[in-house]
């Protein structure tokens, strides 16, 4: 088992959710803020200008490795815009997991 | 007058509390009622004649021959005509009744603007500290009326009959003893303690409705500049501070009959301070009072870095910024208008359409100079500009002509953005919602303005200058500076000067007596998580999730 997180732009969560219907059986998404090399906006208030952070949606895949492949494949192809910043894919394997519900998990 | 008799006087009133209202009542009874309260003698028309025609008293006045003849006319005339008089209190009773509308609705317009300063005030801090400051609002409306009812209107206007008579309202002949000075030298108002005794009378009940509510604004001005960091018990002695000495005491002094207004008959300068409807009695009071305040507590935490350099606490919601602008601006609509005090002075229209000019203009012109300093327009100084324009108009609204109105909004705008900028990186005071910018030093030169643009087509014998000439001219009324009146000016700017200094260093050696007994300001852990929970136990802004379980 994978945890997958991709961190993709909010317009795209969309489109994602859809594409990736088929080969998951559910997701989480956070709304977070994010930065990188040359990513961030140089903001103003009142005078005094300071860099801020963009908002970004960060979302948690648990998938069996067989449909790893599959996952990455579909979020690369629906988040990508082709400018810089259109996010990353973090894979991270998965110790075990549960339903609450239940108190197990079916695999 | 010293220092010590002022204060041995406030503690004599303290202590004689309500009983020094009836120990004053002078001949003429309060009228609860409204009953009596505008008769014949109200019935004036617009050139301010009166209908009745009164007996003229000076023997030696060159006029004396006609003024008598005029006199013995109307005798005759209202002699053969009794129903004519009986008319003429009628009409008197409703140029009153229609005067105590406007001056009450007005009032009500001001009162909403409590709405706009904390939404404006809210909207422009970080929200960790927001339900603090929307505590502060409430409570600055509550204790600060207290402090007014008990003492503070009794201060201000105890003594408005002996001067300043507001004949708008019918006079209020009840509230005629000074606490502290008498005739044109008074410094402290005596009569109405507790809004009752000679004050339980239905026009002064609408002067205290109307000049309530402008205590109010100088008492939340206040908030702006001390919110994020202030104890909230602190916050409370502040505002009663304010509602019980600074603002009366001031307010008294230019409206109450008081010894600055009388400064044109008593020592030939101008028409004596003027200040319309409080560009100094009320902001500049509120705005050096709040610079004082913001000193004695210091920046927040985190505002200037290692290097000495400003940090950008940016504004947490925009939305509120904005619409509580536009209803402060919809508030001033009552404010400057209806410092008339009646709908019979169709001045109002100027002074709403003077009124709004300078706030578009103050607006246009800090939105301008924002967009050509950092290349990019702050909606949070365009609204900081609008109400610079509306501080700067506020004293001169009824005196100027509309063209002098755009010109004093759009210096007004640029004063606010170099006043925020000289705050923030010159005198290091941090002052969260520009309030010291916008109501104090705009305020001062909102008053200074009289004395400069006034173009003498109004208020013809106001603080009992000139009734009948002035300059020369029969009708010509306050004059400033480009229309030939250096008195006016000399006036303006030493009555606006002292305005600031009285604020400021009454409010700085109190609240530095008060710091040093016990701090004012929270502790810094409380400050870096935010003084909702800290302070009052609840946030503004609660998590969505963190509910109490259901089972």
């Amino acid at each position: 088992m994978k945890l997958i997180q991709c961190i993709v732009h909010p317009a795209k969560l969309d489109q994602l959710v859809t594409a990736l219907q088929s080969v998951t059986s559910g997701m989480t998404a956070h709304e977070i803020r994010s930065c990188g090399p040359g990513i961030s906006w140089h903001a103003v208030y009142r005078g005094v200008e300071y860099e801020t952070l963009l908002p970004r949606v960060l979302l948690d895949i648990v998938s069996d490795d067989t449909w790893v492949d599959d996952i990455i494949r579909i979020v690369v192809e629906t988040a990508r815009t082709g400018e810089a910043n259109n996010g990353t894919i973090h894979i991270m394997p998965v110790e075990e997991s549960y339903h609450v519900r239940t108190g197990f998990m079916d695999q | 007058m010293t220092r010590s008799r002022i204060a041995a006087s406030l503690i004599a009133t303290f202590m004689l509390g309500a009983l020094v209202a009836p120990v004053f009542a002078q001949t003429p009874a309060p009228d609860p009622a409204g009953l009596t309260t505008g008769d014949k003698g109200a019935a004036i028309d617009g050139g301010g004649n009166a209908f009745v025609v009164s007996e003229p008293t000076d023997k030696s006045a060159p006029d004396y021959a006609a003024k008598l003849k005029e006199y013995e006319d109307f005798k005759a005339q209202a002699g053969k005509e009794p129903l004519a008089m009986k008319l003429a209190d009628t009409v008197g009773h409703v140029r009153i009744g229609s005067n105590f509308s406007w001056t009450l609705m007005t009032g009500y317009l001001v009162l909403f603007m409590q709405a706009g300063f904390a939404l404006l005030t809210c909207g422009l801090i970080r929200k960790k500290n927001a339900g603090h400051l929307m505590m502060l609002n409430f409570a600055a409306y509550v204790f600060a009326f207290l402090a007014y009812w008990a003492v503070g209107f009794a201060f201000q206007f105890g003594a408005v009959a002996v001067n300043a008579a507001p004949v708008n309202l019918g006079g209020t002949p009840t509230l005629s003893h000074f606490l502290v000075g008498s005739g044109q030298w008074g410094f402290l108002g005596g009569t109405g303690f507790f809004m009752s005794g000679a004050a339980y009378d239905a026009g002064s009940m609408c002067l205290i409705l109307f000049e309530v509510v402008f205590m109010e604004t100088a008492g939340y001005i206040i908030v702006g500049a001390i919110c994020e960091r202030i104890t909230f018990w602190a916050f409370l002695l502040c505002e009663l501070f304010v509602g019980a000495f600074l603002y009366p005491i001031f307010g008294g002094w230019v409206w109450g009959g008081g010894w600055m207004s009388q400064l044109g008959s008593s020592m030939g300068l101008g028409h004596g301070y003027v200040d319309f409807a409080g560009s100094s009695v009320v902001h500049a009071v509120g705005g050096f009072c709040a610079m004082a305040l913001a000193v004695v507590l210091g920046a927040r935490l985190g505002k200037y870095g290692p290097d000495g350099k400003p940090r950008a606490f940016p504004a947490h919601n925009l939305v509120f910024v904005v619409s509580g602008t536009f209803i402060l601006l919809f508030g001033w609509m009552g404010f400057n208008p209806g410092s008339t005090l009646g709908a019979s002075d169709l001045r109002i229209a100027v002074v709403a359409v003077n009124t709004n000019l300078a706030a578009v203009a103050g607006s246009a012109s800090a939105l301008m100079i924002w967009y050509l300093m950092f290349k990019k327009p702050d909606i949070t100084m365009a609204c900081n500009g609008m109400l610079a324009g509306l501080v700067a108009i506020t004293a001169p609204c009824a005196f100027v002509s509309p063209t002098s109105a755009v010109v004093i909004g759009t210096i007004a705008g640029v004063i606010v953005c170099v006043g925020v900028l000289f705050n923030e990186r010159v005198i290091k005071v941090d002052d969260p919602c520009g309030a010291i910018s916008v109501h104090g030093y705009c305020g001062w030169f909102g008053a200074v303005c009289v004395g400069i643009f006034a173009d003498g087509t109004y208020g013809a014998g106001w603080n009992g200058v000139g009734a009948s000439t002035y300059l020369g001219a029969a009708g010509r009324g306050v004059t400033g500076l480009l229309y030939g009146d250096f008195q006016q000016f000399k006036v303006q700017l030493g009555g606006a000067t002292l305005c600031a200094v009285y604020a400021f260093v009454s409010t700085f050696v109190v609240f530095s007596l008060v710091n040093k007994v016990k701090s004012i300001r929270v502790a810094p852990e409380v400050e870096r998580e935010g003084l909702d929970v800290p302070e009052f136990g609840q946030l503004c802004y609660p998590e969505d999730a963190y509910e109490t379980a259901e089972g």
